[in-house]
C-alpha cells in the first residue's frame, strides 16, 4: 500500500506534464517533415491514437492498481522476462532524456544564455529535477500543480499573440494527393505523445475514484489540442516551407510576436523563461520513471534510490553532452524516437493483453 | 546532525544559484552597443545606378573614409553601415541644429567586406562595445545591392538568433547608409523615426508596411514575388512611399505611390488610406472619401490549361472632404450613389493599370495570383505551375469594385 496519495486532478497534470516536453520546440517541423501543409491533420490523427493507447495503459494500470509498470512487468512476466521487457524501456527513457537535455541545453544557449557552456545548463537542471525526485512523488505532483498553469498560459500566449500574421491559405490545399504522407505522419504524431504512458508510473499513488480516468483524459487531452494549435499557427504564420528552416519553430513563432513599444521588444524572453519551466517538469517526471525502472532491473531497495538517481545524472550528462553537433544532436534525437515507433505502438496493447489474461488466470485460481 | 547538513546543503545550493545563473552572458547595459539600423551599399559603388536622394548623398571623400579590413577570400563586395546610439548623449535636446552643436547622438560606422558576420565582428575592433542587434529595428538597402538579389544578404539576419523577423527590410534608391545619416527633427535616432513613419499605415495607403523581415523570408523561401517600401530622404527627412518591386527574389524595379495603393488593395493588406475622384454630372469638385474597411477576394477561373482572374473589392469608406463644391444640401441618396460609381469607376481603373504595370514592365506576380493557384487549383498548379513565369504576364484579369459611402461628417 502506497503511503502517499495524489488527488485524481493531479493526474491530469502529470499526464499532461509528461506529455509535454521538450517536443513542443520541434513538434511542427517534425510534423511537416512527412506530411507538409496537411501536418495538423497528421497530428489530430495521432493524438487520437494516443487516446486510444492511452486508455489501453490505464487499463493496465487500473488492473494492477497498487503496482507502478515495472512492478507490473515484473509481476506478468516474471523476474527474467520482466526485467527483459523493462530493458527496452530504460534504454529509450534514457537516452530520450538525455538528448531532451542536450537540445534544451543548446536551444537556450541559442536564444538565451549565448555565452554560457552547457554542461551547467544540463546539471542545473538535472540537480533541481533530482532534487524533486529525491523527494518523492507527491512533491513532484505539488511541483506540477504550480508550473502546470504556468506552462499552459504560455503556450495559449504563444499562439494568439502571431494571429495577426496567420495566413489561412497556408493550410491549403487540403489533402491534396497527400493522403499517403499524412497517413505515415499519424506514427510521427502519435509519437509527440507518448508520454501518455506516464500514468502506469504514478497510477498507483493515486485516490481511485470514478472520476479519475476523465482527469487522465483531461490530461491527455490538454497537450494534444496544444500541440495541434500550435502546429496549425505555426503553419499559417510562416508557410509548410520556411518550417523546414528553422531549427526551433516555436521559439521562432514566440520571436516573431511584435508588441508595440520598445520595452517589450524581446517578449519572447518571458516565454523562453517559462518554457524552462515545461523542460524541467518533464525532465523530472522521465527521471522519475528511469529510477522507477532501474530500482526494479536491479532488484534494489527504495532507500537506496537517492544513489540510483544521482548515477542516472551523472549518465545523463555524459549522453546530453557526448554528441558536439548540435545538428547531429537533433538527428539523433529524432532518430531514437524513430526506432521507437512501433515498440511504442504494440509494447502497451500486448503487456496489457498479457496481464489481463494474468488477472483472469489469478481470479480464476 | 543529519538535518543541519542538509539545511546547509540546500542553502549552499539555493545560494550557488543565485548567484552563478547567467554569470556567464553578464553584461553591463552599458558595454552593449544596441544597433538601432543596419544599411547595406554595394562596394565599389556603381556612381551610374546611384541617384541623389538629398543633400545627405555621401561623397567621394566620403567614401574613401570606409574603412576596409583584411578578407580570407576574394573581393569586397558590400559596405555595411550600423547606427548605434550614444548613450551618454542621450539626454541632449533633440533637433538637428541642436545636435551639431553639442555633438550627435548616434554613431554610424561603415565596414567593408564581403560576408556580413565577418563584417559585423571586424566593427567590434573599432567600438569597444559588443554589437547587440536585438533592438534593431530598419535594414535599408541600396537598390544596387536589392537588384543583386536578396538571398545573396539575407543568410545572417535568417540564421542569427539575435534578429528579429519584425525587422523592417527598406529599399533606397540611391546610398542606403544616407538614410540613417539624417538628422530627424523629433525623433532622437533616423533609425528609429522611420521605423516610426510605418505606425502610419493606417493613415497612408501609399506605403507598403507589410515590409518586415520574416515576410520577406517567407516569400523568398516560397518563390513568390512581392514589394518592399521605398524610402527616400533630406538632410532631416524621410519618406517612406512607394515600392521596390522584386521579381525571383530580385529588385525588377519600382512601383509608384498609386502603384503601390493598388497592390495594398489587391492584397488585403490596404489599412487605410484616402481617394480623391472628380464630382460626377460635369461638375467641377473634388470629392475625397477615408477608407475605413476594405476587403478584397480574388477568385482563379480556370479553362482547361487557361487561367484567368476575378478580383472583387468591397470598401467602405466616410465622405471627408469636398473641394470647389458646396455639397451641404446636395448630399442625397442619388448623389452619394453617383459618387460611389465614381470610387468603383477609379479603384477599377486603377488596380487595372497597376496589374497590367506589373505584368507588362517587371513580369512580377506581386499579387501572389501563384499562391492562390497553389491553394485553390492545385491540380492546375500541378500541371502548369512550372510555366507560371511565362503564362503570368499574359493572365487576364478583371476587377470589380463595390464602394459604399458611411459617414459624410457633421
Amino acid at each position: 500500500m502506497k503511503e502517499e496519495r495524489l488527488m485524481p486532478p493531479q493526474v491530469m497534470t502529470l499526464t499532461a506534464c509528461g506529455i509535454l516536453g521538450i517536443d513542443i520546440l520541434i513538434v511542427q517541423r517534425d510534423m511537416v517533415d512527412v506530411a507538409g501543409q496537411d501536418a495538423w491533420i497528421s497530428l489530430i490523427l495521432g493524438g487520437m491514437t494516443a487516446m486510444i493507447l492511452g486508455s489501453v495503459c490505464y487499463y493496465l494500470a487500473h488492473l494492477y492498481p497498487e503496482m507502478d509498470l515495472p512492478q507490473i512487468l515484473l509481476h506478468i512476466f516474471g523476474d527474467f522476462f520482466g526485467r527483459i521487457i523493462l530493458l527496452p524501456f530504460i534504454v529509450y527513457d534514457v537516452l530520450y532524456l538525455g538528448m531532451s537535455l542536450r537540445i534544451f541545453a543548446q536551444a537556450l544557449k541559442m536564444f538565451l544564455l549565448s555565452a554560457t557552456p552547457m554542461l551547467p545548463i544540463v546539471v542545473l537542471i538535472l540537480l533541481a529535477a533530482g532534487y524533486a525526485v529525491c523527494k518523492g512523488v507527491f512533491a513532484i505532483g505539488g511541483i506540477m500543480d504550480i508550473i502546470f498553469p504556468l506552462c499552459a498560459v504560455t503556450i495559449l500566449g504563444i499562439l494568439l499573440m502571431p494571429m495577426n500574421q496567420i495566413h489561412l491559405s497556408n493550410l491549403k490545399p487540403i489533402l491534396y494527393k497527400n493522403t499517403g504522407n499524412v497517413v505515415k505522419g499519424i506514427l510521427t504524431g502519435y509519437q509527440q505523445f507518448t508520454g501518455y504512458g506516464t500514468i502506469a508510473y504514478f497510477y498507483c499513488y493515486t485516490q481511485k475514484t470514478k472520476g479519475t480516468f476523465k482527469w487522465y483524459l483531461a490530461g491527455l487531452g490538454i497537450p494534444i489540442f496544444l500541440y495541434i494549435a500550435l502546429t496549425l499557427i505555426t503553419i499559417m504564420v510562416f508557410g509548410p516551407t520556411d518550417i523546414g528552416y528553422l531549427t526551433y519553430p516555436t521559439l521562432t513563432l514566440a520571436k516573431s510576436i511584435e508588441i508595440p513599444g520598445t520595452f517589450l521588444e524581446r517578449a519572447e524572453s518571458f516565454a523562453a523563461i517559462l518554457w524552462i519551466n515545461i523542460v524541467f517538469v518533464s525532465v523530472a517526471l522521465l527521471l522519475f520513471r528511469t529510477k522507477r525502472n532501474f530500482l526494479e532491473l536491479l532488484h534494489m531497495k527504495t532507500k537506496h534510490q537517492n544513489y540510483v538517481i544521482w548515477g542516472i545524472a551523472l549518465l545523463l550528462i555524459g549522453i546530453a553532452l557526448f554528441i558536439r553537433s548540435g545538428t547531429e544532436a537533433i538527428s539523433f534525437f529524432s532518430k531514437i524516437k524513430k526506432s521507437s515507433r512501433i515498440f511504442g505502438l504494440l509494447i502497451f496493447p500486448f503487456i496489457t493483453a498479457m496481464g489481463y489474461i494474468k488477472k483472469r488466470r489469478e481470479t480464476r485460481a | 546532525m543529519r538535518h543541519s547538513l542538509k539545511r546547509s546543503s540546500l542553502l549552499l545550493f539555493l545560494i550557488g544559484a543565485l548567484l552563478l545563473t547567467g554569470c556567464w552572458d553578464q553584461k553591463d547595459i552599458d558595454t552593449r552597443g544596441y544597433v538601432l539600423g543596419l544599411a547595406i551599399d554595394s562596394y565599389p559603388p556603381d556612381p551610374q545606378s546611384s541617384e541623389s536622394t538629398g543633400p545627405n548623398q555621401a561623397s567621394p571623400q566620403e567614401e574613401e573614409k570606409l574603412e576596409k579590413m583584411q578578407l580570407h577570400t576574394g573581393e569586397p563586395g558590400y559596405a555595411m553601415t550600423i547606427q548605434l546610439p550614444i548613450l551618454a548623449n542621450a539626454d541632449m535636446p533633440e533637433g538637428p541644429g541642436i545636435q551639431s552643436a553639442e555633438g550627435s547622438q548616434s554613431w554610424e560606422i561603415t565596414q567593408i567586406g564581403n560576408s556580413f558576420f565577418s563584417i559585423n565582428r571586424e566593427m567590434a575592433s573599432r567600438t569597444g562595445l559588443s554589437l547587440y542587434y536585438e533592438h534593431l529595428q530598419v535594414l535599408i538597402l541600396s537598390e544596387e545591392v536589392a537588384r543583386k538579389g536578396l538571398i545573396n544578404i539575407l543568410d545572417m539576419f535568417m540564421r542569427e538568433p539575435e534578429m528579429r523577423r519584425g525587422i523592417k527590410v527598406l529599399i533606397c534608391p540611391g546610398e542606403a547608409k544616407s538614410i540613417l545619416d539624417v538628422v530627424p527633427r523629433i525623433d532622437k535616432y533616423s533609425s528609429v523615426y522611420l521605423s516610426g513613419i510605418f505606425d502610419n499605415s493606417s493613415r497612408d495607403s501609399r506605403m507598403v508596411y507589410h515590409t518586415n523581415m520574416g515576410d520577406v523570408i517567407c516569400a523568398l523561401h516560397d518563390g513568390h514575388d512581392f514589394v518592399l517600401a521605398k524610402v527616400i530622404s533630406t538632410k532631416d527627412e524621410n519618406k517612406a512611399s512607394g515600392g521596390a518591386v522584386f521579381h525571383n527574389g530580385r529588385m525588377a524595379g519600382w512601383a509608384t505611390e498609386m502603384e503601390v495603393e493598388a497592390i495594398n488593395l489587391i492584397r488585403n493588406t490596404y489599412e487605410g488610406g484616402v481617394i480623391t475622384v472628380d464630382t460626377p454630372k460635369g461638375e467641377e469638385g473634388r470629392v475625397a472619401m477615408e477608407i475605413t474597411n476594405e476587403k478584397a477576394e480574388i477568385t482563379p477561373i480556370v479553362n482547361g490549361d487557361q487561367v484567368s482572374f476575378r478580383i472583387d473589392i468591397k470598401v467602405e469608406g466616410d465622405y471627408s472632404e469636398d473641394i470647389n463644391l458646396h455639397t451641404h444640401e446636395k448630399l442625397s441618396e442619388p448623389f452619394l450613389k453617383s459618387l460611389e460609381a465614381e470610387y468603383e469607376k477609379e479603384i477599377q481603373d486603377l488596380c487595372t493599370e497597376t496589374i497590367e504595370s506589373m505584368q507588362e514592365k517587371f513580369k512580377a506576380d506581386v499579387f501572389q495570383f501563384d499562391r492562390i493557384l497553389q491553394a485553390g487549383e492545385p491540380a492546375y498548379w500541378e500541371r502548369m505551375g512550372s510555366d507560371w513565369n511565362s503564362i503570368y504576364p499574359d493572365v487576364g484579369v478583371t476587377v470589380h469594385a463595390d464602394v459604399h459611402i458611411i459617414l459624410t461628417g457633421i
